[in-house]
């Protein structure tokens, strides 16, 4: 059975997917197009890259050394050390999974001294001065929610930017040209849809 | 999954506007695939023809060694320069078949991840009844 034949289900119709029309520039040849896109394309990626790797906020990173401190207080870390008295510093964080020897379970120094709310302040203060030793001079921090944010702002130029590319690929098949897409290309770009993003292929 | 697969048909009936670039997608890999197809053999006739030259200039070193007198060195260097001209024609013919490799995967890959796509967002309308 061809496409031609088949007929679709009454019962259980299918919502066809939005078109998306991205305009070519009249003064340009599709080729001039596509290498112009691909440039802004490896430009925002390599902003996309910038953000991703810019550092925290100065206050999210307090929080989160507060929070790392505060969880290894709570946690019971005991070491895994056997009957002939050898620690097996392997299984320090997972001492209740694997091993064949006799187990003794002995409290975690580590533990031991964060325990201690005296210890645990001074811990505390310490690594916030070097947290904010660390941050002066940064000209640039985000929060994790801008992080995302920006993230979010990027992709959507890097599709829009795809989306200009493909149809100038089109284009430039149409008029005889052999021009392949990019590996990476965004499958909705390419059928020139709307949609959901794609999962990350690998 | 190629064109006709059951799963994409009804999808490319619902939405002919994309019809004809899943189309071209899918000629595409047929293409590019003959051209590596194409690419392969000229890469083993060049290596043929390599290995041809090769024979053919030992058995002409081996005729004159037999014959006990130095290789005529005006038909060494037309042996020595047809091996040379194999080995860059392999080279050449080498570059080809690996850009047409590569041409053909990535057209296999988007193909693929198009069809993928397509099939995974595809919604229907009463979807509650199944």
């Amino acid at each position: 059975m061809t496409i031609e034949h088949y007929q679709p289900s009454p019962a259980r119709p299918i919502v066809p997917f939005s078109e998306v029309d991205a305009p070519l520039p009249d003064a340009m040849t599709p080729l001039d197009v596509i290498a112009k896109q691909r440039g802004i394309g490896r430009e925002l990626r390599a902003e996309a890259k910038r953000v991703q790797l810019l550092p925290l906020a100065l206050e999210e990173h307090l929080a989160q050394a507060r929070a790392t401190l505060e969880a290894a207080r709570g946690e019971t870390i005991v070491p895994n050390v056997s009957a002939d008295g050898s620690c097996d510093f392997r299984n320090l964080f997972a001492p209740f999974t694997g091993g064949t020897g006799h187990q003794v379970y002995a409290p975690d120094p580590v533990q031991l001294f964060l325990s201690d709310p005296a210890n645990f302040d001074r811990m505390i203060a310490a690594a916030e001065a070097k947290i904010k030793e660390r941050h002066k001079g940064l000209t640039e921090t985000l929060s994790t929610a801008d992080k995302k944010r920006r993230a979010r702002e990027i992709a959507a130029d890097i599709l829009a930017a795809e989306r200009i590319e493909c149809a100038a690929i089109w284009a430039a098949r149409a008029s005889g040209h052999e021009v392949a897409f990019r590996a990476d290309v965004d499958c909705r770009a390419v059928l020139g849809i709307e949609g959901p993003p794609p999962r990350k292929r690998g | 999954m190629e064109i006709d697969d059951p799963m994409l048909r009804p999808i490319l009936v619902a939405n002919p506007a994309i019809r004809p670039k899943v189309e071209a997608l899918a000629a595409d890999v047929d293409l590019r695939f003959a051209a590596k197809e194409t690419a392969d053999l000229a890469v083993g006739r060049a290596r043929g023809e390599k290995d041809r030259t090769l024979v053919d200039r030992g058995a002409f070193l081996i005729g004159e060694a037999n014959a006990r007198r130095q290789p005529d060195p005006v038909r060494k260097a037309e042996y020595d320069d047809a091996v040379k001209r194999a080995d860059a024609a392999l080279a050449k013919s080498q570059d080809r078949v690996t850009a047409a490799h590569n041409a053909f995967m990535t057209a296999r890959e988007i193909r693929d991840a198009c069809f993928a796509y397509l099939v995974a967002n595809t919604k229907r309308e009463n979807a509650d009844d199944y």
